[in-house]
């Protein structure tokens, strides 16, 4: 396993664990509380935090595990997986905020019990880690 | 994944000059060890700088290492 591929596999399973701790927030409050602009702007710094220590963190394990390769810049053929990987990253998030507008526009009749904003916040993660998840078995398929 | 139509002789090469291995060419032309892996398979048509280092590597022309089959 290459060096880029762990390190995709490893920042996947970072942002599914963000993921789940921000979708938990979100579902264990009231539907007044997911609009108070405090507690969401409050939720987006401890995400960020979260995100940004569980990220160095895993790239300094990573790298003393693997000093060699840790400073080597992506090949021509990582670089063109990387790109496939985004544009997948990008399709599911311009799914999500299609589908938060929509929702935004039906209204309360609609049934899902998240905010539109933490909808938002919700789609960036999920389309980040399908991103790295098609990154990863990209690299893995050769 | 589908075999592309771009074959070589590159894991023959290897072996014939004193059987270097894919990480030797993979620090000699400047990729990653999967990279030489996936153009040895014809799972990936590499770039003609890489094309031409691997050229280089062997010190043989172009269409002596990489074959396009129609």
């Amino acid at each position: 396993m290459s060096y880029t591929q762990k390190s995709r596999l490893l920042e996947m399973v970072i942002t599914l664990i963000v993921l789940f701790n921000y979708m938990q927030s979100v579902l264990s409050m009231t539907p007044q509380a997911q609009m108070d602009v405090t507690l969401a702007s409050g939720l987006l710094i401890s995400l960020a935090i979260q995100t940004v220590a569980m990220l160095i963190v895993m790239h300094i394990i990573l790298a003393a595990f693997n000093a060699k390769y840790a400073n080597q810049a992506k090949d021509e053929r990582e670089q063109s997986i990387a790109l496939k990987a985004k544009s997948v990253s990008l399709y599911i998030l311009q799914i999500g905020v299609v589908h938060t507008v929509f929702s935004m526009l039906i209204g309360p009749q609609y049934g899902l019990p998240i905010s539109p904003l933490h909808q938002l916040v919700i789609v960036a993660l999920l389309s980040d880690v399908i991103g790295k998840g098609v990154e990863a078995w990209l690299l893995y398929r050769g | 994944m589908a075999k592309l139509p771009i074959t070589n002789t590159i894991r023959a090469l290897r072996f014939e000059h004193g059987e270097m291995t894919q990480q030797q060419l993979a620090e000699i032309v400047g990729v990653t060890r999967q990279t030489i892996a996936a153009i040895e398979a014809a799972r990936y048509s590499p770039s003609l700088e890489v094309a031409f280092k691997i050229a280089i590597v062997f010190g043989q022309p172009l269409e002596k290492i990489f074959q396009y089959n129609r």
